[in-house]
């Protein structure tokens, strides 16, 4: 950063906070603290975001610090004319799918040192499993194709009830459902294996 | 929700990661740097043994002689140099010199940028 820049910055942050992409600037000019400005001001709104998708506590700052950590390892190459927010919420998406992907694995290999020969345990464990994941899963949707897949999925209500209920086109609820699974498989790819 | 000292984590993974990340990037254009300057070094110490064993640049004596003599003999002294002086050395030798000018400007802005981060890496660590 030049003696101007750093100067202006500095002024500047005397009357406003500086925004996000200036800050990203900032960084990329070599002012790594920063960058602490950053994590503060995305932390909460991130935790409660990956919260919504991994369901626990511990695992959502696990992903937030791994995302955020990405984050930082990555902004050289960040567009600062493009916004910043939309990209650390990607970040922070892929992170929190990856945990969920991770610890089916690390579930479904620990079961499978562990049964010894108790089929029916082993099943209901694996299903249980994977009901608690496809919820997770449900819970990242967009609201409208959360609504459509409770109704029908859980519910167990047909596409003329949900249109009924919800006061929209048959067809439009078709069209959600199709989506909504289309979402959920990039979600749980490996439930199709 | 309980908020965790998230801040404090990340920053501390960022500072570890820009300390080894900057340390390597001086590192490794410091070795560079040495090797070239000394593989250059080499050649040019053998370069110059080899033109005083041949006394290669007698022949540059002509050009303190009379203009006639000059205009006589240049073709013969300039043979003479051409055949003489080792430029398998030489050639190597300045080309390691030239890219070691071009490795140290095209490096200018990531050494400054990286001598910043070091300076920031540092003033974390006070204040911690």
């Amino acid at each position: 950063m030049t003696r101007a820049t750093h100067t202006r910055y500095t002024i500047r942050n005397h009357m406003e906070p500086l925004t996000d992409e200036q800050l990203v600037r900032a960084i990329q000019e070599g002012d790594v603290l920063s960058y602490e400005q950053l994590v503060t001001r995305y932390e909460h709104r991130l935790l409660a975001f990956a919260y919504r998708i991994v369901g626990s506590h511990e695992a959502a700052q696990e992903v937030v610090q791994d995302s955020l950590f990405a984050v930082y390892k990555t902004i050289d190459r960040i567009d600062t004319t493009r916004k910043f927010s939309s990209y650390v919420y990607e970040i922070t998406k892929h992170a929190a799918i990856s945990y969920l992907r991770k610890q089916h694995h690390t579930m479904t290999l620990d079961e499978s040192v562990s049964i010894d020969g108790d089929e029916a345990m082993y099943e209901n464990l694996g299903r249980n499993e994977t009901q608690a994941e496809v919820r997770k899963a449900v819970l990242s949707l967009p609201q409208k194709y959360r609504d459509v897949l409770q109704l029908y999925y859980f519910d167990e209500l047909s596409y003329e009830e949900i249109a009924k209920k919800l006061a929209v086109p048959i067809n439009t609820i078709r069209t959600h459902v199709r989506r909504a699974k289309n979402e959920l498989t990039k979600l749980l790819p490996y439930e199709n294996t | 929700m309980k908020t965790p000292d998230i801040t404090s984590r990340v920053m501390e993974d960022v500072i570890t990661f820009e300390k080894k990340r900057s340390k390597r990037f001086l590192w490794g254009f410091s070795l560079l740097v040495l090797v070239l300057g000394f593989i250059s070094l080499i050649l040019g110490i053998q370069a110059i043994q080899n033109i005083y064993e041949f006394q290669t640049l007698d022949a540059l004596t002509l050009l303190g002689q009379d203009r006639e003599i000059i205009f006589g003999y240049w073709q013969e002294a300039a043979f003479i140099l051409e055949n003489e002086l080792p430029w398998d050395l030489l050639i190597p030798g300045g080309m390691i010199v030239l890219g070691i000018v071009g490795l140290v400007l095209v490096t200018r802005n990531r050494r400054r940028l990286t001598q910043k981060r070091l300076q920031n890496v540092a003033k974390y660590k006070k204040k911690e």
